[in-house]
């Protein structure tokens, strides 16, 4: 099932649905992952 | 596998909420959480996952065990847990099986965590008859002072996905003994080595007319894991992840005055000083850095070498990486399996990038092993021309940086330059060398080693780090008393009232 994506989005469910996006945050400087695990927090929270 | 499975009372779909054989907690609104095997990406089984209404059961009947529990001598108590040890050894095989099949580590290492979990059952079951408190001589006449160690409660556990299992029975095992149930948030990486060391548990606890001394409420970290941390019935929550979510869980429980023990991320290195048995760092090096695809706490991130044997060690290292087997972590002869998740294969190659921007030469590795899976890369080298940023960060993968050092000062300082303080290793044949390392001007990590790697700790020493890896101790020596309140107690037996410090009041 495809989530729409918006600052409200958890990281958890971020990271399970499109894996790819942790690559792509990253190199802007936002990650999702610590440790090999998501954040508990939403994406709006770590921006 | 199908017979592995059905060993350990997995099904295709199994219940996350469980306090006992009679207490497994199902609600029509919890939502499934799918088990997927890392080095083929098929799905293993399903796990319903807690909710509010269920994550709530299991707490009341983990607070109203401990009633019970409390007053169950600590002795008696060792003797649950010596029967825990030995159902884990009868399973051992197959259970170290499944933290292989659903995590990715290699089986050696998979049965060789179970074997932990066995060690520190095993520890326990000693410790349970020795949970000595202090006594001290009164400054007033007549008077005796002494310490009681008392149970502290329902003890939150909350773990990762790495060490999916081990790292629960440190936890789960100090505190029966102390008086304390748990209750178990596992990764949502790992929920069925959870399930089915539950269903373990609940054997034990059925044999011994127990209920909610082990407990499990599996579920999303933003789910159970904040309904844990801000749950004022959790005394202590024992937290094993990253600094930046060690951050949240510190001052979420510091809030309600609660306590934490914080196992948080390490930045482990290693110094090669130029008198080093070069055969002996070098297996080291590869263990360290390879072993659970670099996936471990402890894993070795840097290298710290003399500049008068870089270029041979490296030579060494980098022969001993295309030494290397990948593959399937279930196969025979198998060193590296895959990362655990899609995502994490991402991080890795983000952070390569990174590395390769700030003047990184990757000596070896640096790619995916898209033939073998989804999931799969290289072990991978890097050669720093210094310390940069990326260096300082930890990329939970098998990525090692290799560093020169001209003396032992520069060696130190850069050593501890990082913001974690996890594990440490200096390789040298020279005493004061060692020594140094070991001082208080050393190694600023909670675990420093001399002629031995940074990983593969044994569960009689305390575990864990300094700095950002949160301070927190876990497993032997005396981390048990962080699982228990501390109580000083005074008694008079004169017929007289004396003050302390010799104070008159009223005389």
């Amino acid at each position: 099932m495809d989530i729409e994506v918006s600052l409200e989005t958890p990281v958890e469910d971020l990271v399970e649905k499109y894996p790819e996006a942790v690559g792509f945050l990253s190199r802007h400087g936002v990650r999702c992952i610590r440790c090999g695990e998501p954040l508990w927090c939403t994406l709006g929270e770590l921006l | 596998m199908k017979k592995m499975l059905e060993k350990l009372n997995i099904k295709d779909v199994n219940i996350g909420a469980c306090s006992g054989g009679e207490a497994w907690f199902e609600d029509p609104q919890g939502q499934e959480l799918v088990s997927y095997n890392p080095a083929t990406g098929e799905p293993i089984a399903k796990v319903i996952q807690a909710t509010d209404k269920t994550y709530d059961q299991v707490i009341a009947n983990a607070v109203q065990g401990f009633k019970m529990w409390r007053m169950t001598p600590a002795p008696k108590r060792g003797l649950v847990v010596r029967d825990l040890g030995e159902a884990l050894r009868e399973l051992k095989e197959p259970l170290g099986e499944l933290v292989t099949l659903e995590m990715g580590k290699i089986t050696a290492e998979g049965v060789g965590e179970v074997q932990e979990m066995i060690d520190i059952c095993d520890f326990a079951v000693g410790l349970s008859r020795q949970l000595y408190g202090l006594s001290m001589h009164s400054e007033r006449p007549a008077h005796r002072m002494f310490e009681q160690w008392h149970p502290l409660g329902a003890i939150g556990v909350i773990s990762a996905f790495n060490f999916p299992v081990a790292v629960w029975s440190w936890n789960a095992a100090i505190a029966a003994v102390c008086g304390d149930p748990t209750v178990w948030k596992p990764s949502s990486d790992t929920p069925l080595t959870a399930v089915a060391v539950q269903h373990i548990c609940n054997r034990v606890m059925a044999d011994h007319g127990l209920q909610g001394i082990f407990n499990i409420a599996i579920g999303r970290g933003a789910v159970v894991g904040e309904r844990m941390i801000n749950d004022e019935r959790l005394p202590l929550i024992s937290f094993t992840g990253s600094t930046q979510m060690g951050r949240r869980v510190s001052e979420a429980v510091a809030k309600r005055f609660g306590r934490t023990i914080l196992e948080l991320g390490g930045n482990n290195a290693i110094i090669v000083v130029e008198d080093a048995d070069l055969d002996m760092t070098v297996r080291a090096i590869l263990f360290g850095a390879v072993g659970t695809a670099g996936q471990r706490c402890t894993t070795t991130r840097r290298i710290i070498v003399h500049k008068s044997i870089a270029s041979e060690l490296t030579k060494r290292i980098v022969q001993g990486y295309k030494q290397v087997n990948i593959g399937n972590p279930m196969d025979e002869g198998i060193l590296m399996g895959p990362l655990v998740t899609k995502a994490a294969v991402e991080d890795m190659m983000a952070a390569l990038e990174k590395a390769k921007e700030q003047e990184g030469e990757i000596l070896h590795g640096g790619h995916r092993l898209e033939k073998l899976g989804e999931q799969f890369v290289e072990p991978t080298i890097v050669k720093m021309p210094a310390q940069t940023e990326i260096v300082h960060n930890e990329t939970f993968a098998p990525i090692l940086y290799l560093m020169e050092y001209g003396d032992i000062e520069e060696a130190i300082r850069l050593h501890n330059e990082v913001p974690q303080g996890l594990s440490s290793a200096i390789f040298t044949t020279n005493l004061l060398t060692a020594e140094k390392f070991l001082s208080h001007e050393g190694s600023d990590c909670g675990i420093a080693n001399v002629n031995i790697g940074t990983s593969g700790a044994e569960i009689g020493g305390a575990f864990g780090g300094e700095k950002e890896t949160g301070g927190g101790r876990e497993s032997g020596s005396d981390a048990w008393k962080g699982y228990m309140r501390r109580q000083t107690n005074t008694v008079n037996w004169s017929k007289e009232l004396p003050l302390a410090q010799g104070i008159k009041f009223g005389d």
